[in-house]
C-alpha cells in the first residue's frame, strides 16, 4: 500500500480544520467516514499502520502472492451500504463460492453445491430423510433470517430508557415480533437460546451432514457446537447475501482488502482522508468534551467528533484517560468478553493441493474446505480452548481464493486461507511463544495432510496467525475477530455495555463504530452505518444519503 | 364399580397436589400410581435389603403458599431447619453458606464474603421476578391470551421501576453463563465453585455454557421453610413430605391406588373416555391429568394417530438424557464432616472440576472427578434397626445416562471416585460402611417409570421453559385431545418438589369445566 503511504504524508501536512477524526482505517472506520464525509463533514481517519483495512486486508508477504491476511470471506457486507458508498465503481467485486467440502475420515467426502438440487441429492448420498428434512430446516432459517436481517441497521433501543425515540423503537420491535405467528414465535424464542448442535439433532440424523451445517454456528466464537446461544451464531453467518442469495458466500476479487480498499477510494473521491502510520495515543478530552487525538509521534489533531474503530477495550482501557470516565463503565468495560478463539494460517502454494477423496474436477474445491466430519470432533476441540490448548484435532475452514481469482498469485500457482478454532488467547495462562505458534501451524498442517498428501511439500510460505499476531497487527484485543464474543449479554442494547449500546460513550463527542458494537462482527459494516447515522443525528446533519435495510425474500 | 370424574396418572408431588385440589372441588377423583409406593422421584427407595434412603432429600421449592392451600401441616409436614451448605473435604476451614444460601458466609476472605453478598442479592431480586411465573399458567397457543401477557408486561415495568441499572443487567445477566457471572466478582475459586455446581447440577450445561445461570435462578427462584432461596431437609425424609401429599390428597376424597400401571390413555374422536390399566382394568372419566413425563404421556399412553405429526415430532426431541447419579451409604456412625448441622457437603471445588467433567459426559464419558453433594439423612426405622446411624444420599453430577463403557463397568469407579473424596473428608469413614448403592440415571429412570431418569423429566434450559415447556401449544397444561391434561416436572415450571405445575393444572381443569 505504498500509494497510501505517499498521499498520506501529504494529506498530514494540510491536516487541519477537520470536523470528525475516526481512529482506526477498518472496514468500519471507513463506512462510517464515507457516510459522514457524504453528509458534508470534514473527516479524517488516521491508522497506526502503513496499510490500510484492520481486519479486512489483502497484503503481498511473499513476491507475487496477494494474501487475505485475516477476514477471508465476504458474505456479511451489507448491500445497501455497497451501493450507498458505489463500492462496485469504486472496484469491490464479489464472486459467490462454488460450495465445498467436508471430508470424512472414511476416505469419503460430503460436498456442497450453489445449486439447490445438487445439494440435496448429495444430502441423500448420506441421508435420504435428511435431504428431505434439508428443505424444511432452510426454510425455518431463511424465516429466521428474515426476521433478524432488518435488525442489523437499525440502532438497538435502551429497554430501560423511557424516551419516545427508544419506546418507539421497542415497539417496533414488538410489532415486528407479535407480527408473527404464535408458533413462530415459540420457534424464533428456541433459535435464540439454543446450541447448534441440538438445533440441528431435531432435524438431522446424520453426523456429517450435521457437522457440515453447525460450522457456521463457530466460526469466530468461544463457543462449541453444544454451546446454547450458538444458533444465534449461525444466523450471524447466515444473514449475509451474495447476489440477493441470502446466506450464501462470497469472495471479494483481490483478496479482503479489495472492500477497504474500495471504501477508501469512495471516500477519497468524496474528499475524505485518510492518514496512515498515524497511531493514536490518547484521545483528548477537555472540559469532559473529546477534543481530538494525540499522535504517538506527538502531534494533536483536533475536531469536535471523535470515533473509535477500535474494540471497546482498547478505545476505553488504553486510549482514553480512566480519570475521564466513570467507574462503573470502566468495570463493565472490564468486564467485557472478547476472548480470542480463532488463529489463521496464510499459506503460498506452489500448485493446487490434491484432494484423492475428491474427483479431480469437482467445483467444491473452489468453495470452502474441512475437515472436521463430526459435531463431536468439533466440541472437542474446544473442550482443548477451554483448557487453554490450542485443539489437538482443530476445526479448519480452508479457502483457496486463487481457484475463483487466479490474480492473487502468479500462474499455477496458489495461495490458501486457513482459518482455525480453537487458538486460545493465552497458552494455559502464559503468553504464546514462537514455539507454540510453530506447534500450532504444525498440527494445521499435519491434519490438511491427511487428507491431502504433498500439502506440506508445496508450502512455499507461511504466515501463522494466533490471537498474539492478531492483537499486535491489527489491534483486536486479545485476538478476538468479532471485537466482543457474541452471546446474548453482548447484543443488541447489551451491545457492548448495556446503556452505552447506541454508538454514544460516556464522553461527548468520542463515539464507537467497530464490531464491538451491534450488530456486532463479520466484514459487515452495519456498525460503521449506524454509528455514523447516529452522529449525523447529533450534530443535525441530513442522513438521507443512508439507505434503511431492504427487505429479504 | 365405583365412577370417577378424573383419573390422574402418578403419585408424585404433582399428581397428589393435583388430585387433592380436585377432590376438593367436588369431583371424583382416582390417583393411579404404577409402582408399589407413593411419591414417584420424591419417594423412599430401599437401596439395599433393609435399608432405605431418599432419592431426593431436600426441598427448596415448597414454598408457605403450597403448604396453605394443601394444608400440609395438619397432614403432617413440618420443614427441617434450613440446612447450610459446607465445601466438603480436608482443607480447613471450610466454607460455609449458612441461612438461605449464603446468608452469612465464612471461610472466605472478607472482599469476596462482601462481594457473595451483594451478588447474593442481585441474584436473589432476578430469581424473585422469574418466580413470580411459577403459579402462573403459561401464555398457550391462543395468541390473544392478554391476561398472560399483561402479567409478564407488569412484572418487567415493576423490574424496570426498581432501577434502570438494575434492570439492565437484568437484561443482560439471564443468559449468561454461571462460571462469568462469578468471575466478574468473585475470587474464591471454592466459592465460585460451589456457585456453579447450584446453577448446572442436574441440567445438562457445564458452568461455562451460555444459559447456565437460569439453572441458578431455578434453585433461587423457589422459597423453603419460608426463606428465599433456602433449603430444608424435612423430617423423616421425603417419604413423610409425600405421605403428607397423599394425605390431603385422601382427606379430600380422592382414591390413591398403587401398583396400577395404567397402559393406554382412551381416546374415542378426539375426546378422552378414560384410562385401561395394565391389567386390563377399564376407568371411565371424562377428565384425564397425567403428572409422569411427557415422553410417557405423548408417546406411549397416547396413540400416536392422536397426535399431529408436529407435535408428535416436538415430544420426541425432548431431551430428557439424566446425567446425576444417586449414591446412598449406610453408615454404622455419623460421619466426621466440617461444619455445622443440618448441613448439606458439595464436592466442587473450583468452576474448572465442574467444567472438566461436564466435558467427558458429552460424550457418554465417565468424568474422572465429578461434583457431588451429599446430604446426611436420619435413618428411618427399619435402617435403624439394622444398626445404621446415618444414611448419606449423595447426587453426583455429570454422569451420563448413555455411558458408552456401560453402567455394569461405570458403577465401580464412579462409585470409586466418590469414596475417594469421602476418605479425604471423614477419614476411616469407609470402615463404618453397612451398606451402599449406586443408582445410575438409568436404572432411576426405569425405578421410577421415567425416561432418562433426569430431574426434570426432560432438560430445564432456555428453550424448554415458560411457554416452551414441554413443548409450544402445551404449556398451559392442555394437551392437544380434549379431557386430557398434563403436569409435572416436564411442565412448566419444572422440577423440584412443590407440587406447583400439579396446582395450576388443577386450576386451569376446574377453571376450563366451569359451566361444562
Amino acid at each position: 500500500m505504498s500509494e497510501t503511504a505517499s498521499l498520506a504524508t501529504q494529506d498530514a501536512k494540510s491536516a487541519t480544520g477537520f470536523d470528525v477524526i475516526v481512529i482506526g482505517a477498518g472496514h468500519n472506520g471507513l463506512v462510517a467516514a464515507c457516510y459522514m464525509q457524504r453528509a458534508g463533514l470534514n473527516v479524517a481517519v488516521v491508522e497506526k499502520n502503513d496499510w490500510i483495512g484492520g481486519a479486512a486486508v489483502s497484503r503481498e508477504l511473499h513476491p507475487g502472492f496477494l494474501y487475505s491476511n485475516c477476514s477471508y470471506v465476504c458474505s456479511l457486507f451489507r448491500p445497501e451500504i455497497m451501493r450507498d458508498l458505489e463500492l462496485p465503481r469504486h472496484g469491490l467485486q464479489v464472486i459467490a463460492y462454488e460450495g465445498g467440502a467436508v471430508f470424512t475420515r472414511d476416505g469419503d467426502y460430503l460436498a456442497s453445491y450453489r445449486n439447490h438440487h445438487a445439494h440435496r441429492r448429495e444430502f441423500a448420498r448420506f441421508s435420504p430423510r435428511d435431504a428431505e428434512t434439508y428443505e424444511r430446516y432452510s426454510r425455518d432459517v431463511t424465516r429466521q433470517c428474515r426476521f433478524v436481517q432488518p435488525l442489523l441497521m437499525r440502532t438497538a433501543p435502551d429497554p430501560a430508557s423511557f424516551k419516545p425515540r427508544d419506546i418507539g423503537e421497542l415497539l417496533y420491535l414488538a410489532r415486528k415480533f407479535g407480527g408473527l405467528t404464535p408458533s413462530e414465535m415459540a420457534q424464533t424464542a428456541r433459535f435464540w437460546t439454543m446450541s447448534i448442535s441440538d438445533f440441528l439433532d431435531e432435524y438431522f440424523e446424520s453426523d456429517v451432514i450435521k457437522a457440515y451445517l453447525a460450522i457456521s454456528g463457530i466460526i469466530g466464537t468461544a463457543l462449541g457446537p453444544m454451546s446454547p446461544g450458538t444458533a444465534y451464531v449461525l444466523l450471524h453467518h447466515y444473514m449475509g447475501e451474495v447476489d440477493g442469495n441470502v446466506g450464501a458466500w462470497g469472495y471479494a476479487r483481490g483478496g479482503m482488502g479489495a472492500i477497504t480498499k474500495a471504501l477508501a477510494s469512495s471516500l477519497r473521491a468524496s474528499g475524505g482522508t485518510i492518514l496512515t502510520e498515524a497511531e493514536v495515543d490518547k484521545v483528548i478530552v477537555e472540559r469532559g468534551r473529546a477534543t481530538g487525538v494525540a499522535l504517538a509521534n506527538g502531534d494533536e489533531l483536533r475536531a469536535r467528533t471523535i470515533v473509535s474503530n477500535a474494540d471497546v477495550k482498547r478505545t476505553f482501557l488504553k486510549l482514553v484517560n480512566l480519570a475521564d470516565l466513570p467507574e462503573t463503565f470502566v468495570s463493565q468495560v472490564k468486564n467485557f468478553k472478547m476472548r480470542g478463539s480463532s488463529g489463521k494460517l496464510n499459506i503460498a502454494l506452489d500448485s493446487l493441493p490434491e484432494f484423492p477423496a475428491m474427483p479431480a474436477d469437482c467445483p467444491s474445491i473452489r468453495g470452502d474446505l474441512h475437515f472436521t466430519d463430526s459435531v463431536e470432533r468439533m466440541e472437542r476441540a474446544y473442550d482443548d480452548w477451554k483448557a487453554g490448548r490450542w485443539s489437538a484435532d482443530p476445526f479448519v475452514d480452508m479457502m483457496i481464493p486463487t481457484t475463483l481469482d487466479p490474480t492473487m498469485a502468479p500462474p499455477g500457482k496458489h495461495f490458501v486461507s486457513c482459518f482455525v478454532q480453537y487458538c486460545p488467547p493465552k497458552v494455559e495462562g502464559r503468553d504464546w511463544t514462537d514455539a507454540d505458534r510453530d506447534g500450532f501451524a504444525k498440527t494445521v498442517v499435519d491434519q490438511i495432510s491427511e487428507y491431502s498428501p504433498g500439502f506440506r511439500e508445496r508450502i512455499l510460505h507461511m504466515e501463522v496467525r494466533t490471537p498474539r499476531e492478531i492483537e499486535e497487527e491489527v489491534g483486536l484485543t486479545e485476538g478476538n475477530i468479532f471485537q466482543g464474543e457474541l452471546t446474548f449479554d453482548q447484543l443488541l442494547f447489551n451491545r457492548p455495555i448495556p446503556a452505552y449500546a447506541q454508538y454514544r460513550s460516556p464522553v461527548p463527542g468520542l463515539y464507537m463504530c467497530g464490531s464491538s458494537t451491534h450488530p456486532g462482527g463479520g466484514v459487515m459494516g452495519a456498525p460503521g452505518r449506524n454509528a455514523a447515522f447516529e452522529i449525523l443525528r447529533d450534530l443535525h446533519k441530513p442522513s438521507g444519503h443512508m439507505s434503511p435495510a431492504h427487505e429479504v425474500f | 364399580m365405583k365412577s370417577f370424574d378424573v383419573a390422574v396418572i402418578g403419585a408424585g408431588h404433582n399428581g397428589l397436589a393435583a388430585a387433592a385440589m380436585l377432590a376438593k372441588s367436588g369431583r371424583r377423583v382416582v390417583v393411579l400410581e404404577a409402582s408399589a409406593r407413593i411419591g414417584g422421584l420424591g419417594g423412599a427407595v430401599e437401596f439395599a435389603p433393609g435399608f432405605w434412603g431418599s432419592l431426593s432429600p431436600v426441598l427448596y421449592r415448597l414454598p408457605a403458599s403450597v403448604e396453605k392451600a394443601l394444608d400440609l401441616g395438619k397432614h403432617g409436614f413440618k420443614h427441617g431447619g434450613l440446612a447450610s451448605t459446607v465445601t466438603l473435604g480436608a482443607d480447613a476451614p471450610a466454607i460455609t453458606l449458612s441461612g438461605a444460601w449464603g446468608e452469612q458466609v465464612s471461610g472466605v476472605s472478607a472482599a469476596d464474603a462482601e462481594a457473595y453478598a451483594k451478588l447474593r442479592n442481585r441474584l436473589l431480586k432476578q430469581a424473585a421476578v422469574l418466580g413470580a411465573f411459577d403459579s402462573e399458567t403459561p401464555i398457550g397457543p391462543d395468541a390473544a391470551d392478554l391476561g398472560a401477557k399483561a402479567k409478564i408486561a407488569r412484572v418487567a415495568m415493576g423490574m424496570r421501576m426498581s432501577g434502570a441499572d438494575e434492570f439492565r443487567q437484568f437484561l443482560r445477566m439471564a443468559l449468561m453463563c454461571v462460571a462469568d457471572v462469578a468471575d466478574e466478582v468473585l475470587e474464591d475459586e471454592r466459592l465460585k465453585g460451589l456457585i456453579a455446581y447450584d446453577a448446572t447440577v442436574g441440567i445438562r450445561l457445564g458452568p461455562r455454557s451460555p444459559t447456565s445461570l437460569l439453572g441458578l435462578y431455578h434453585r433461587l427462584s423457589g422459597d423453603s421453610g419460608g426463606r428465599q432461596g433456602g433449603m430444608t431437609i424435612p423430617f423423616g425424609g421425603m417419604a413423610a413430605v409425600m405421605e403428607a401429599f397423599a394425605s390431603a390428597a385422601r382427606a379430600a376424597g380422592a382414591d390413591i391406588r398403587t401398583a396400577s400401571p395404567v397402559a393406554r390413555i382412551d381416546v374415542n374422536a378426539g375426546t378422552v373416555t378414560g384410562v385401561t390399566l395394565a391389567g386390563g382394568e377399564t376407568i371411565a372419566c371424562r377428565t384425564v391429568l397425567s403428572a409422569t413425563s411427557p415422553l410417557v404421556t405423548f408417546g406411549r399412553l397416547l396413540s400416536g394417530r392422536e397426535l399431529d405429526a408436529g407435535f408428535a415430532n416436538s415430544i420426541k426431541s425432548l431431551r430428557n438424557k439424566g446425567n446425576v447419579s444417586k449414591l446412598f451409604v449406610a453408615l454404622d456412625r455419623p460421619p466426621q464432616f466440617h461444619g455445622e448441622r443440618p448441613a448439606r457437603h458439595v464436592h466442587a471445588p473450583s468452576i474448572r472440576v465442574i467444567e472438566d467433567s461436564f466435558n467427558p459426559q458429552k460424550y457418554g464419558q465417565m468424568p474422572a472427578d465429578p461434583p457431588f453433594e451429599l446430604f446426611v439423612e436420619q435413618p428411618d426405622a427399619q435402617s435403624a434397626k439394622q444398626g445404621a446411624a446415618a444414611i448419606l444420599s449423595i447426587s453426583i453430577a455429570n454422569t451420563p445416562h448413555d455411558l458408552k463403557e456401560g453402567w455394569d463397568k461405570g458403577r465401580h469407579a464412579l462409585t470409586q471416585a466418590v469414596m475417594v473424596r469421602l476418605e479425604a473428608a471423614s477419614p476411616g469413614i469407609g470402615n463404618h460402611v453397612l451398606a451402599s448403592a449406586l443408582l445410575s440415571p438409568v436404572e432411576i429412570g426405569d425405578a421410577f417409570g421415567v425416561p432418562g431418569g433426569h430431574w426434570h423429566h426432560h432438560e430445564l434450559q432456555a428453550d424448554r421453559l415458560y411457554a416452551l415447556r414441554p413443548v409450544f401449544g402445551a404449556a398451559n397444561y392442555r394437551a392437544p385431545v380434549d379431557g386430557l391434561w398434563h403436569c409435572g416436572a416436564g411442565a412448566h415450571p419444572g422440577g423440584g418438589i412443590s407440587g406447583r405445575s400439579g396446582l395450576n393444572a388443577a386450576r386451569e381443569i376446574i377453571a376450563a369445566e366451569r359451566g361444562r
